[in-house]
C-alpha cells in the first residue's frame, strides 16, 4: 500500500513539474468566483475561455444581485463554508473583510507585468487596508456634476463652481411640475444618501471622526452641511426625492425633468443612450462645485479579492490571484472600454489611450480625469465599522430630508450610535 | 352532516390498517423535527450571546437576557413593532371587509361568472417582488401613472413613498390590492358550500336580507372567516418583500417592520446576529400569543353569534 502511495506521489510530482515546465503552474485547479452581474463582469466572463487557454485554470462563476452578493459572501465566510475562492467586494467593505481575516492580501502575488502603479491612486487606496492591497479593481467611479447643457446655454450660465451657485441655479431652474433644479440620493444607506451627502460634510469643513475616533459629524459644520443638503432636495428636488436611490436619480434626469444631478461618472453610458434617455447629447459634465473647504468628489470601486476561507491551499490562492491579475489587467481594462464601451475606468493608461480619448473625449473625460485626481480614498472612512455607522447615518440624513426629525437631533443620535459601535470594537476608549 | 361522514370514513380507514400506521408518518415527522427544531434552538443560543458575525475577533460572549433588555430601550426596535402592528392590522382588517363584501356581491349577483373570480385572483398569482417593483414605478411622484391619473380629479402630486403616513398607506394599499382576492376566495368558497335549507326556511319565516346575513350567513361562515384571518395574519407577518422594495423601511424608519429591522441588524446593516435573533424570538412569542388569543376570542364570538 505504502509503495503504491509512493508511486502515486511520484507520478503526481512528475506531472506537475512537467506542467510547471510549460508555464502553467495552476493547470487543472478549479476556482469559484462570486460576483454580481455588471457590464464589467459580463465582459470578463465572456473572455474566460482565453484565460483557461492561457493558464489551464477552471473558473466557475456564481452570480448574485447587488443586494444579495455581500450577504451571501458574509454568510459564506463567517460560517466557514468557503464555497468561493474569489470574492467581488465593494471597496467600503474591504476593511471589514480584511480585519475579520476573510480575505488575503493580493500584494505578494503581484508581478511587474501587472503594473499596479497604473491603477488610479484613489482606487489603490480604496482597495487597501493597513497599507496592503487586498483586491484588483473591476470597476471604479467618482461623483461629478451632470447638467442640462441646453438649459444652461439658454439661460447664459456656466456650470456652478461653488455651492452657492449650485443652489442659486437650482432655484432658477425649478419650475414644477415640468422641471426641478436638482436630484440627488435621499434614500438611506452608506452607499446611497451618505455617498453623496459626504461631499457636503467635507465641503463645509466637517469630518467624520476626530483623532481619538470620537464621531464629530454632528459638529456645527456637519449640521450646516446636512441642512444645506436637505434644503436643496426639499426646495428644488422632485417630489419623493427623500427616498431616491441612484436609479431614481438617473430616471428623473433622463426623463428631462431635472436640470442638475451629482452622481457617479459611469452614468454617462446610460444618460447618453438615445434609446433610454430623452436628454442624450444635451448633457454637460463638470467637477462637483466647491464648498468653503474645497471640492470633494466621492468615490467607489468594486474589486476582486482572494477569499481566505475559500482558497485554502496555496494552489487555490495562486490560481485565484492569477484570475484576479488577468481579470483586472491592462489588456482587459482597455478591451472593456474599446470593445464594450465600458467607462468605469480603473487604470490611468486607459484614460491616456488615444483610441479611448477619441471615443469618449469631451467634457466627460476632462471632468472624470480631474475628479479621479482630486478625490480622496478616505471620502467615506475606510474602517471595518463603516457599514453599521454609515447606514445609521443614512437613516438620520433621510429623516432630515423627509422632515421627520430636526438636523441636530438626528445627527446626535447617529453619532451616539457610532460611538457605541466604536466602543464595542475598542477603537474608541470608554 | 357531510363533515361527520368524512370523519367517520377516516376512522374506518385507519382502523382497517394495522397499528403500525404510525410508522408511515415517522419519516415525515423526523424530517419535520430535524428541519425546524435545530434552527429554533440555535436561535435561542444566539439570543443569549453577543455575537457579531462580521467581527469574529470580538468573540462569542454569553450575556443572558441582555439582548432582550436592549430591545425595550431601543426606540428603533419598539418603533418597528408598532409599525408591524399598524401595517398588519390595517392590511388584514381592510382585506377582510373588502373580501367579505365582494364575496357577498359575487355570491348574490354573479354566481355563474367563474371568469370573474379568475380575473380577480390574478394579483395573487404574481410574485410579491414583481408587484413591489411595478407599484414602485406606478407610485413614482413624477413619472408614475397613479399621480397622472389623479391629476384631472384635482389631486396634487402625492409623495406616495417619501412621506411617513403616505408610505404606510401605500404599502397597505398595495397589499390590499394583492391579498383581498385571497379573503374573497376563502369566503366565497365558504358561502358556496353552505347548506341551502336554513336560508329557504328563514325566507319562509319572512326574514330580511340583513337578518339572513346576521343570523344565518355569519354564524355558518364563522369558522371559514376565522381560518381565513389566521392564514392572512400569519402570512402578513412576513410581508418583508413588498415593504423592502417599496420603501426599505423608510422614509427614515417610519415603515420599518420587525422583520426588516431584524434583517438590517443581523445581516444587512450590522452583523449583530444575536440581537436580531432576540428580536425574531419576540416576534415568535407575540405571534403565538396573538393567534391563541384570537382563536379563543373567535370561539367566544361563535357562541355569541348563535
Amino acid at each position: 500500500m505504502r509503495r503504491i502511495m509512493g508511486l502515486v506521489v511520484l507520478v503526481v510530482f512528475a506531472v506537475t513539474s512537467l506542467v510547471y515546465a510549460q508555464g502553467m503552474p495552476y493547470k487543472g485547479v478549479r476556482i469559484t468566483v462570486a460576483l454580481r452581474s455588471l457590464p464589467e463582469t459580463d465582459f470578463i466572463v465572456s473572455k474566460l475561455a482565453e484565460f483557461k487557454m492561457m493558464t489551464g485554470i477552471n473558473v466557475q462563476i456564481v452570480t448574485y444581485p447587488e443586494q444579495q452578493l455581500r450577504e451571501r459572501e458574509v454568510i459564506d465566510v463567517s460560517t466557514g463554508a468557503g464555497a468561493y475562492d474569489v470574492l467581488a467586494i465593494d471597496s467600503v467593505f474591504i476593511p471589514e473583510f480584511a480585519k475579520a481575516g476573510w480575505i488575503t492580501p493580493l500584494e505578494p502575488y503581484l508581478d511587474p507585468e501587472y503594473n499596479v502603479e497604473d491603477i488610479s491612486a484613489f482606487v489603490r487606496g480604496l482597495l487597501s487596508y493597513e497599507g496592503k492591497i487586498y483586491a484588483g479593481p473591476v470597476y471604479s467611479e467618482a461623483t461629478q456634476l451632470m447638467y442640462r447643457k441646453d438649459l444652461f446655454e439658454e439661460a447664459g450660465l456656466a456650470p456652478p463652481q461653488t455651492m452657492e451657485e449650485y443652489e442659486e441655479y437650482a432655484k432658477k431652474f425649478t419650475r414644477p411640475p415640468d422641471l426641478f433644479g436638482v436630484a440627488m440620493r435621499g434614500l438611506r444607506g452608506n452607499g446611497m444618501n451618505i455617498y453623496i451627502w459626504s461631499e457636503w460634510l467635507w465641503s463645509y469643513g466637517g469630518k467624520y471622526f476626530d483623532e481619538n475616533w470620537n464621531p464629530v459629524f454632528n459638529s456645527p459644520e456637519g449640521v450646516l452641511a446636512t441642512e444645506n443638503y436637505a434644503k436643496l432636495l426639499q426646495n428644488y428636488g422632485p417630489p419623493g426625492v427623500a427616498t431616491y436611490g441612484w436609479d431614481d436619480v438617473q430616471n428623473a434626469f433622463t426623463s428631462g425633468k431635472v436640470a442638475m444631478i451629482i452622481d457617479a461618472t459611469n452614468f454617462y453610458t446610460r444618460i447618453e443612450d438615445p434609446t433610454k434617455s430623452a436628454i442624450a447629447g444635451k448633457i454637460g459634465y463638470a467637477v462637483v462645485p466647491a464648498g468653503p473647504a474645497g471640492r470633494f468628489p466621492g468615490n467607489y470601486s468594486l474589486g476582486f479579492a482572494i477569499s481566505a476561507v475559500g482558497a485554502k491551499t496555496e494552489a487555490e490562492r495562486g490560481a485565484a490571484a492569477e484570475f484576479i491579475k488577468w481579470a483586472t489587467s491592462q489588456d482587459i481594462e482597455l478591451g472593456k472600454a474599446l470593445q464594450a464601451n465600458i467607462i468605469s475606468v480603473t487604470r490611468d493608461s486607459v484614460f491616456n489611450d488615444p483610441a479611448f480619448q477619441a471615443k469618449f473625449g469631451g467634457d466627460w473625460l476632462t471632468s472624470t480625469v480631474e475628479s479621479f485626481k482630486i478625490t480622496d480614498p478616505g471620502y467615506r472612512p475606510l474602517i471595518e465599522e463603516w457599514r453599521e455607522i454609515g447606514d445609521r447615518l443614512g437613516i438620520a440624513v433621510e429623516n432630515v430630508i423627509a422632515g421627520i426629525q430636526p438636523v441636530q437631533e438626528a445627527l446626535n443620535e447617529a453619532a451616539l450610535y457610532a460611538a457605541e459601535v466604536l466602543m464595542r470594537t475598542g477603537k474608541l476608549k470608554k | 352532516m357531510t363533515v361527520r361522514q368524512t370523519y367517520m370514513d377516516g376512522k374506518r380507514f385507519f382502523s382497517g390498517l394495522s397499528e403500525n400506521v404510525w410508522l408511515m408518518f415517522l419519516p415525515a415527522l423526523i424530517i419535520l423535527v430535524l428541519v425546524t427544531l435545530p434552527p429554533f434552538f440555535y436561535t435561542i443560543y444566539l439570543s443569549v450571546h453577543d455575537i457579531d458575525i462580521t467581527k469574529p475577533y470580538l468573540g462569542r460572549n454569553f450575556i443572558g437576557l441582555k439582548n432582550f433588555a436592549t430591545i425595550f430601550s431601543d426606540h428603533r426596535a419598539i418603533g418597528s413593532f408598532t409599525n408591524t402592528a399598524i401595517l398588519i392590522g390595517g392590511m388584514v382588517v381592510v382585506e377582510f371587509v373588502l373580501g367579505l363584501l365582494l364575496a357577498l356581491v359575487i355570491d348574490s349577483f354573479f354566481k355563474k361568472a367563474t371568469w370573474l373570480v379568475t380575473l380577480i385572483i390574478i394579483p395573487m398569482t404574481f410574485p410579491r417582488v414583481v408587484i413591489g417593483l411595478v407599484w414602485r414605478i406606478m407610485l413614482n411622484p413624477i413619472v408614475g401613472v397613479v399621480n397622472y391619473l389623479l391629476q384631472p380629479v384635482g389631486g396634487g402630486p402625492v409623495d406616495w413613498l417619501a412621506r411617513p403616513t403616505w408610505a404606510m398607506f401605500s404599502i397597505i394599499m398595495v397589499d390590499v390590492w394583492q391579498w383581498t382576492p385571497f379573503m374573497l376566495l376563502m369566503i366565497l368558497a365558504g358561502l358556496q358550500s353552505l347548506p341551502k335549507e336554513p336560508f329557504d326556511a328563514s325566507r319562509v319565516d319572512g326574514a330580511g336580507d340583513f337578518h339572513v346575513f346576521r343570523f344565518i350567513t355569519l354564524p355558518l361562515l364563522q369558522p371559514i372567516i376565522v381560518v381565513a384571518i389566521v392564514f392572512r395574519l400569519i402570512d402578513a407577518l412576513r410581508t418583508f418583500d413588498i415593504v423592502y422594495i417599496l420603501t426599505r423601511g423608510g422614509p427614515g424608519t417610519s415603515t420599518e417592520t420587525v422583520d426588516i429591522f431584524a434583517y438590517y441588524m443581523g445581516i444587512s446593516e450590522a452583523g449583530r446576529i444575536s440581537y436580531a435573533a432576540s428580536v425574531s424570538l419576540i416576534v415568535l412569542y407575540v405571534t403565538i400569543i396573538l393567534i391563541t388569543l384570537f382563536l379563543r376570542f373567535s370561539r367566544q364570538w361563535r357562541e355569541e353569534l348563535y
